[in-house]
C-alpha cells in the first residue's frame, strides 16, 4: 500500500462524512465569478447567523460550476437530503432560506433551482441540476469536478476518483502513455487544435536529456475564462495531466504561466502544489515510480501576447514576451534551448480522463476528426450565459439556443475564438462546431470564447473593437501586425464616424491580407478575422455605414439618430433612465424624444420592454464650426 | 565538418553547409533578397518581413532570416505575390517613416539649390534626415519600386532626444528592426535599450523610464551603427555625407589598440567605427572628428621672436632648431616623448638623442603611469596574455576596474567570459559598474589590497583564471606591493594577466628604450625638446622645442613649435597592452605642414651631420627595430637595464623618471580630451574614474 493509498482511503472516508453530515453542509460557489456576484457577502451573512443563533452547519466553498445567469450560487446539503442548489442568492435571502429550516425544516423549494440527487427528490417543481436546459445538453468531462468539490482539498479531489489517471499512466511506460493519448486523439484545446501526441511525440524524440512541460494559462482573450473556472474549480485536475505529459515526454520540470490578473487561481494552483508535494505526487520518485517532476508557477504581467508560445518562453526566460518565429520548433528546442511541450489548461487537465476512463471512453465524444469535449464560455446577449462543455461537432445553434437558451432580441452573429477569431452570421447556425469548419468559415476554435450577439450590436463596431484590442496588445515586432492592425483601426474608424467610403471596403480587405499573410506569429495572423468574417458576411452593414451614414445596430453614435415608435405604451421607463431629460409626453402615451438634448447613451433602449426606442438614419449634417462657415 | 546542404533557389541550385538560414545561403550564392532587420552577425529575428519568401511544402511566407536552410529545399524570392507583399508591408513602414526623401517630387532641385548656402541649406527644404543617401530604408524602398504612398501618413510626434552627448535620437525616422535593441543586448552585453510599450506605441529606449546614462550607457555607439535609418545619428558626422572613404587602422587612445574603421570626406576624419568584428569604446567610437578637426591643431611651425610669435617655414624652422641643438651640450639636452608616439617615433627619438645629441635624457611617462614599480610591473609581464583570452576565461579577477567608459572593450570581453560561466571577483574601494556581474566585491583600500590578494582562495580549482589590471590602483603608494602581490597570484594559480595602460605605446617605448639607463643628477636644460604626448614643463629649461599635433597650452609659449601628425595620420606600429604589435595606417594626410615625429627628428640629424637617419618610410625603421612584439618583447623588456634607483629627499625610492603626464583617463597628448570633445565632460561629472 503506497502513500496515495493511505491519502486516498482517507480521503474517502472524509468525503463520505461530507456527505453523510449530521449537520447541514453548506456549498458556496467562490471562484472569481462568484465573487464578483457576490458570494463572499452571502457566505459572510450566513457565517455570522450561524455563529449569532448557534446553529450547527458546514460551510464548503467550492468553483464555478458554471452558469453565470444563476451566480452567486450556494447550494446546502440538507442532512438526509442531496444537495440543493439555490441560485442568484442575496446575503437576506440565505438568511431567510437557512431560518427557514433550521425554524421549521422547510426547503424554501421555491428559491431552489435545482438539486443533485434522485429525480423527484424534491417533487416535482425542483428538477435535478443536470436536467436543467443549461446542462442538459452538456457533457461534462474536464468540468467534472467544478462547482462540486472543495479546490483547496486534495482530499476531494482523491475521493472523486483523482490521480486515478497518473496511476494508470505509471503502471505502464512512458510509449504506452503516449499510445493511449494517440488513441484518445486529443487534440490542442488552446486554439489550432495541433494533435497533442505527436506534439509529444516530437518531443519525445527531440535528443538531450533536459526537457520542459510549460501549460499555458495565459488566458488574454476578452470574455474568455475556461482557464480561470477551471483552475479555481479543480486544480489538482491540471497538476495530474502536467504529471502524466511529463512522464510521457520525459520532463522533468515543468511551469504553470498565468497571469498575475488571476490571484486566486494562484492562490489555489500553489495550494494544490504543495498538497501534491505533501503527498509525493510533485518531487523525487513520485509513487515509487522513479519518476521525478517538478512545477514552477510563473505570474505573467498580462500581455495578450504572451499566450503566443514562444512569447510566452521569452517571458519564462525573463526575456521581453516578444514572439519568435517556428521553425524551429518549442518541441524541438524550447524553454531555455530545451525540447519543451506547452499544453493549454484544458489539454493538460482533459488527459488525466484518458487515462482513468481510457481512450475508447473519450471518442465516444465529439467527431472522429474532432473527438472529446471542448469548454467554451458563452457570453455576449445570450439568455443563459456561462462556461459550459459540450462534445466537439455541436452545432451552433446547440450551443447558443439549447444551452444559452438564446437571445433575447433576434439573433445577428456570434464571435469564436476572442478578439483573433471571426464573426460567423446565422446562416452558419448548424454549421458544427469543430477546428475545420471553423476555419473553413474564416474563423478559429482559439481557446474557446463564443461571444453572441444580437441585433442592438454592430458588427462594424465589434470589428473596430477587437481590431483596437489586437493592436493594442500586438507586441510591436512585426512590420505587418504593428502597423497593418493601427492603419486598419483608423480605417474603421473613419467609417463608424461616417467618413468611410465604399474604397475603404477594398482597403481593409488587402490590407488585413498583408496582415494575415505577413505578420510573424499567430496574434498578427490572425488578427483581422474579424474585419474579414464581418465582411464577408455582414458587408451590407458596412455599405449602411458608409453610403447611408446609417448604423442599423444603433450604436456608432455619429450614425444614427434615436426615436420612439408607435410601440410605445407610455410606461415612462425610458424617462426615469434618461440622465438629459430627453424624453417627455404623458403617462400612457406615445413619449418624444427630443434629439438635440439626446446623448444617445442608450439607456432607453436597454430599458423598453417594448422595443419602442429605435434607432434611424441621422438627418443631422457634419456639423461645421461657425466661425469657419463665416470666412467661407 | 559540417554537412553540405543542396537547395534550390529561384532557377539555382545551390550548396550552402549546415546550419545556415535561407538568406544566408541566398546571400552565399549572391542572390539578394531585401531586408532591414538582418545585420551582419545579429541573431535572426524576423520582424521587417521584408525577407519573406515561398517555400516548397511550407504554408504562407516564411522569413528567410529565419528560416534554417535544409537539403533539397526549393526556394522562390521572388514571385509577384511576394513581391506585391513586400511592397505592401513596405508601405506599412513608410506610413509611419516621414518619407520626403523618397516622395517628394522636387527632391533633385532642393539638392541641387542647397549647395550653396551651407549653413542654413541643410536645415531648410526637407532634407532633414542625417543619413540620407546612407539609409538602407532608402535602399530597398528604390530596389522594391516602391514609390506610392497609399495609407494615410502617420507622424509619431516624438521628441528628438538630444540630451546625451555624442549621437541624437529622432525615433520618428525609427522603423523597429530592433538592430539597436540586439546589438546593446547580444553583441555589447549591455542591456541597454530595449524595445518600450506595444502595438502602435512601441518603442525604442531604456526600459522603466530611466536615462541612457542611468540605464548603464557606455557610448559605445554600436547602436548608430546599427541603425538603418536616421533615426540614430552621429552629432559630428550628422551632416557630413557619406563618406568618401574607410581606411581600417588602429586607436591611438588606449593600450587597448582597438581595430577601427575611419571614414574620410574632403579629406578629413568625419566618423569613425568599430572595425568588422571588433568592439570600440565611446573614445574611438565618438572623439575622433573633434579631436583632429579642431582648431586648436597646430598646423605650421613658428618661433617665439622677441616676445611675437613668428610663423615660419620649415626650412627655417629647422634650421633654428639646429642651430640651437649644436650648440647644445650633451648634459644641457633632454627629449621627452609621449606614450601615444608610434613606436618607430620613439625609436628614432631615442637614437637622435644617443647618437646625435650624445645625451641619456630620453623619457617617456612608463615611470609616471606604474608609479615607482617599473621593475615590479615587468616582472607582471611575463604572465600578460592577448587580449582575446579574456573570453575563454572561467575566473576573473578585476582590479581596480570600470569598464563603463574608454574601457568599455574590455567590459565585453569580461561579460561574454560570464555569459560562459565564469565567476568574477572585484576588488575596487568605490562601487563600479562590474558589482552587479561579481561573485564578490572585494571593497578594498589601496593599502589593504596586497596583504587581500596575498591571502585570496577564490581563484582555487580555475582552469583558466584572468586576472585584469585596472586603473584604480595604479597611481598609488601601494602600488609596488600589490604589482608583487599580483605577480606571485598569477604564479601559484597559473592566471593570466591583462594590463590596461591608458596610454597607446608604453609597451613600445619600453621596447625600443626609450628612457634613461642610468641615474642621472637633475639639471636645468639647456635646450628641452618635447615630443607627442608630454605636458609643458615645470622646471627651468633655457629653451623649450614643442613638437606637437596641438598648439601648446595657453600662456605656456614654446621657443619653437613644431606640427606633427596625429595617429590617423602616420603609418606606423604601436605595442599594444597586451605586448601585441598593431600597425597604424595613414587614413588622411596630415594637415597643414604637419610631418610624422620620426620624420622631424631625421630631418633634424642629418642637417646636424649625423648618419643612419635615412628613413624613407615608417616600415624601414621598423626593418631595423626587428620585431617587438610578444615573446620578443618580454625577452628585449628582460635584457634592459633598468634605471637606478634614486633617493628622494623624502628618503623614498624612486625611479628618476618624472610624471610627465597627471594621471586621467581621458587624455591625449597630455590634454584632457575633454578640451576638444566636449561630449566626455558629461563622463567627468563624477561618472569617470
Amino acid at each position: 500500500m503506497n502513500n496515495l493509498d493511505v491519502f486516498r482511503s482517507r480521503a474517502v472516508e472524509e468525503w463520505q462524512t461530507l456527505q453523510s453530515s449530521p449537520v447541514p453542509v453548506i456549498y458556496f460557489g467562490t471562484a472569481s465569478c462568484g465573487r464578483a456576484a457576490g458570494a463572499m457577502q452571502v457566505m459572510e451573512a450566513v457565517r455570522n447567523l450561524l455563529a449569532e443563533r448557534g446553529w450547527q452547519a458546514k460551510m464548503v466553498e467550492v468553483g464555478c460550476i458554471g452558469p453565470c445567469y444563476l451566480e452567486p450560487l450556494m447550494d446546502i446539503a440538507f442532512p438526509g437530503k442531496p444537495r440543493l442548489s439555490y441560485a442568484n442568492m442575496t446575503s437576506a435571502r440565505a438568511v431567510q432560506i437557512l431560518t427557514a429550516w433550521f425554524e421549521h425544516g422547510d426547503f424554501s423549494l421555491r428559491f431552489a433551482t435545482g438539486h443533485f440527487g434522485e429525480p423527484q427528490a424534491f417533487g416535482a417543481n425542483v428538477p435535478n441540476f443536470y436536467d436543467l436546459p443549461v446542462m442538459k445538453a452538456q457533457v461534462r468531462v474536464v468540468l467534472r469536478n467544478c462547482g462540486l468539490i472543495d479546490p483547496g482539498s486534495l482530499a476531494h479531489y482523491l475521493a472523486r476518483d483523482g490521480y486515478r489517471g497518473l496511476e494508470q499512466a505509471l503502471a505502464g511506460s512512458p510509449e504506452d502513455a503516449l499510445k493511449t493519448v494517440m488513441a484518445s486523439g486529443l487534440r490542442g484545446r488552446g486554439g489550432a487544435g495541433f494533435p497533442t501526441a505527436k506534439k509529444w511525440e516530437l518531443c519525445r524524440m527531440a535528443g538531450g536529456e533536459t526537457r520542459y512541460l510549460v501549460c499555458n494559462a495565459d488566458e488574454g482573450d476578452p470574455g474568455a475564462f475556461m482557464n480561470r473556472s477551471l483552475i479555481e474549480g479543480d486544480p489538482h485536475a491540471l497538476l495530474e495531466g502536467m504529471l502524466i505529459a511529463a512522464y510521457t515526454i520525459g520532463a522533468q520540470h515543468g511551469y504553470i504561466y498565468t497571469r498575475a490578473e488571476y490571484p486566486l487561481a494562484i492562490e489555489r494552483l500553489y495550494a494544490a502544489i504543495a498538497q501534491a508535494k505533501e503527498a509525493g505526487l510533485l518531487g523525487e520518485n513520485i509513487l515509487g515510480s522513479g519518476f521525478g517532476f517538478d512545477v514552477t508557477l510563473k505570474e505573467g504581467a498580462g500581455a495578450f501576447v504572451c499566450g503566443e508560445e514562444t512569447a510566452l518562453l521569452a517571458s519564462i526566460e525573463g526575456r521581453r514576451g516578444m514572439p519568435r518565429s517556428r521553425p524551429p520548433f518549442p518541441a524541438v528546442k524550447g524553454l531555455f534551448g530545451k525540447p519543451t511541450v506547452i499544453n493549454n489548461v484544458e489539454t493538460l487537465a482533459t488527459v488525466p480522463n484518458i487515462f482513468r476512463q481510457g481512450a475508447e471512453w473519450y471518442r465516444q465524444f465529439g467527431t472522429p476528426q474532432n473527438p472529446g469535449t471542448k469548454t467554451f464560455s458563452l457570453v455576449g446577449k445570450v439568455r443563459r450565459s456561462g462556461l459550459i462543455e459540450a462534445p466537439l461537432g455541436a452545432t451552433l445553434r446547440q450551443i447558443i439556443f439549447d444551452i444559452g437558451g438564446g437571445t433575447l432580441k433576434p439573433f445577428k452573429a456570434v464571435q469564436t475564438g476572442g478578439p483573433s477569431g471571426g464573426c460567423l452570421s446565422e446562416k452558419h447556425l448548424d454549421m458544427p462546431v469543430d477546428y475545420e469548419s471553423l476555419n473553413a468559415a474564416g474563423s478559429i476554435m482559439g481557446s474557446g470564447g463564443l461571444i453572441v450577439m444580437d441585433e442592438d450590436t454592430c458588427v462594424v463596431d465589434v470589428a473596430r473593437y477587437f481590431l483596437e484590442f489586437t493592436q493594442n496588445e500586438s507586441c510591436g515586432k512585426c512590420a505587418p501586425c504593428r502597423l497593418g492592425t493601427a492603419r486598419l483601426v483608423e480605417i474603421l474608424d473613419r467609417i463608424v464616424q461616417g467618413e468611410g467610403n465604399l474604397a475603404d471596403l477594398d482597403r481593409l480587405e488587402s490590407l488585413a491580407r498583408t496582415v494575415k499573410q505577413g505578420s510573424l506569429c499567430g496574434l498578427g495572423q490572425s488578427a483581422p478575422n474579424p474585419v474579414l468574417t464581418t465582411l464577408r458576411y455582414f458587408r451590407e452593414e458596412y455599405q449602411a455605414h458608409i453610403q447611408e451614414k446609417y448604423c442599423p445596430a444603433a450604436v456608432c453614435k455619429d450614425l444614427y439618430a434615436l426615436t420612439i415608435s408607435d410601440d410605445c405604451t407610455g410606461c415612462q421607463l425610458c424617462v426615469r433612465v434618461c440622465p438629459t431629460g430627453a424624453i417627455t409626453g404623458e403617462k400612457g402615451a406615445i413619449q418624444t424624444l427630443n434629439r438635440s438634448a439626446c446623448i444617445q447613451c442608450r439607456g432607453c433602449i436597454d430599458v423598453c420592454k417594448f422595443n419602442a426606442v429605435i434607432g434611424i438614419p441621422s438627418s443631422r449634417q457634419p456639423e461645421k464650426c461657425a466661425a469657419v462657415e463665416v470666412l467661407l | 565538418m559540417s554537412r553540405i546542404l543542396t537547395l534550390q533557389i529561384n532557377e539555382h541550385t545551390v550548396q550552402v553547409p549546415e546550419g545556415k538560414t535561407i538568406l544566408e545561403a541566398a546571400e552565399l550564392n549572391g542572390i539578394k533578397i531585401p531586408t532591414l532587420c538582418a545585420w551582419k552577425d545579429l541573431s535572426p529575428f524576423g520582424a521587417c518581413r521584408m525577407c519573406v519568401v515561398e517555400v516548397d511544402g511550407m504554408r504562407g511566407f516564411p522569413a528567410a532570416c529565419t528560416t534554417p536552410a535544409l537539403d533539397r529545399m526549393v526556394v522562390r524570392t521572388t514571385t509577384p505575390q511576394l513581391d506585391e507583399l513586400r511592397r505592401e508591408v513596405l508601405a506599412l513602414i513608410l506610413s509611419e517613416h516621414p518619407s520626403g526623401c523618397l516622395l517628394c517630387g522636387k527632391d533633385s532641385d532642393c539638392q541641387e539649390s542647397m549647395g550653396t548656402i551651407r549653413k542654413v541649406g541643410v536645415t531648410t527644404g526637407c532634407r532633414n534626415c542625417p543619413k540620407d543617401h546612407q539609409c538602407e530604408l532608402q535602399d530597398v524602398v528604390e530596389s522594391l519600386d516602391c514609390l506610392e504612398q497609399t495609407h494615410a501618413l502617420h507622424y509619431r510626434m516624438y521628441r528628438v532626444e538630444r540630451e546625451d552627448p555624442f549621437y541624437d535620437r529622432d525615433y520618428n525616422l525609427c522603423i523597429l528592426c530592433g538592430r539597436c535593441v540586439r546589438v546593446c543586448q547580444d553583441v555589447r552585453l549591455a542591456s541597454t535599450l530595449a524595445f518600450l510599450n506595444k502595438g502602435r506605441r512601441t518603442a525604442i529606449g531604456p526600459a522603466f523610464g530611466r536615462s541612457h546614462v542611468e540605464a548603464g550607457c557606455e557610448f559605445c555607439g554600436a547602436c548608430v551603427s546599427a541603425c538603418p535609418t536616421g533615426a540614430l545619428a552621429e552629432r559630428a558626422r550628422k551632416w557630413q555625407g557619406v563618406p568618401e572613404k574607410t581606411v581600417q587602422t588602429t586607436c591611438a587612445l588606449c593600450g587597448l589598440g582597438c581595430a577601427l574603421d575611419v571614414h574620410v570626406c574632403g579629406g578629413e576624419v568625419i566618423g569613425a567605427e568599430a572595425a568588422e568584428g571588433a568592439h570600440v569604446c565611446v573614445k574611438g567610437r565618438f572623439a575622433l572628428p573633434e579631436l583632429l578637426n579642431n582648431p586648436d591643431r597646430l598646423l605650421k611651425p613658428y618661433r617665439w621672436v622677441s616676445k611675437h610669435r613668428q610663423q615660419v617655414g620649415w626650412e627655417i624652422a629647422l634650421q633654428t632648431a639646429v642651430e640651437r641643438l649644436a650648440a647644445c651640450p650633451p648634459e644641457g639636452f633632454a627629449l621627452r616623448m609621449g606614450a601615444d608616439c608610434t613606436t618607430e617615433d620613439l625609436y628614432v627619438g631615442q637614437k637622435f638623442t644617443r647618437q646625435v645629441l650624445h645625451s641619456e635624457w630620453v623619457e617617456t611617462p612608463i615611470g609616471a603611469f606604474y608609479g615607482g614599480s617599473l621593475e615590479t610591473y615587468l616582472s607582471l609581464y611575463r604572465y600578460v596574455l592577448p587580449f582575446e583570452a579574456l573570453e575563454e576565461a572561467d575566473a576573473v579577477l578585476a582590479v581596480g576596474l570600470d569598464t563603463r567608459l574608454n574601457r568599455s572593450v574590455v567590459g565585453v570581453s569580461l561579460k561574454r567570459a560570464l555569459e560562459n560561466g565564469a565567476r568574477l571577483f572585484t576588488f575596487h574601494p568605490l562601487p563600479h559598474n562590474l558589482t552587479r556581474h561579481a561573485s564578490k566585491w572585494f571593497q578594498a583600500q589601496p593599502g589593504e589590497l596586497a596583504a587581500l590578494l596575498g591571502d585570496l582562495d577564490v581563484l582555487q580549482g580555475a582552469h583558466k583564471p584572468v586576472i585584469l589590471l585596472g586603473p584604480h590602483y595604479l597611481h598609488t603608494d601601494a602600488a609596488a606591493d600589490i604589482f608583487s602581490a599580483i605577480a606571485q597570484l598569477a604564479q601559484q594559480t597559473g592566471a593570466g594577466l591583462l594590463t590596461l595602460p591608458a596610454q597607446a605605446n608604453l609597451l613600445g617605448a619600453l621596447a625600443v628604450g626609450a628612457f634613461p639607463r642610468r641615474a642621472l643628477p637633475k639639471m636645468d636644460w639647456n635646450t628641452l625638446y618635447l615630443a607627442g604626448a608630454v605636458a609643458m614643463p615645470g622646471e627651468q629649461a633655457e629653451y623649450t622645442i614643442f613638437q606637437s599635433f596641438v598648439q601648446p597650452p595657453a600662456g605656456q609659449p614654446a621657443d619653437l613649435a613644431l606640427p606633427s601628425a596625429a595617429f590617423s595620420e602616420v603609418d606606423g606600429s604601436l605595442v599594444a597592452g597586451d605586448g601585441q604589435v598593431r600597425l597604424l595606417h595613414q587614413v588622411v594626410s596630415p594637415p597643414g605642414e604637419a610631418l610624422p615625429h620620426w620624420q622631424i627628428f631625421c630631418e633634424l640629424a642629418k642637417r646636424l651631420g649625423a648618419d643612419g637617419f635615412n628613413y624613407t618610410s615608417a616600415a624601414d625603421i621598423r626593418a631595423e627595430i626587428g620585431i617587438i612584439g610578444g615573446k620578443e618583447l618580454l625577452e628585449r623588456a628582460s635584457e634592459l637595464q633598468l634605471p637606478a634607483w634614486e633617493s628622494t629627499a623624502e628618503g623614498e625610492k624612486r625611479y628618476p623618471l618624472l610624471p610627465l603626464y597627471a594621471p586621467g583617463e581621458f587624455t591625449y597628448q597630455d590634454l584632457p580630451l575633454t578640451t576638444w570633445v566636449k561630449g566626455l565632460e558629461a563622463f567627468l561629472d563624477g561618472r569617470g574614474e
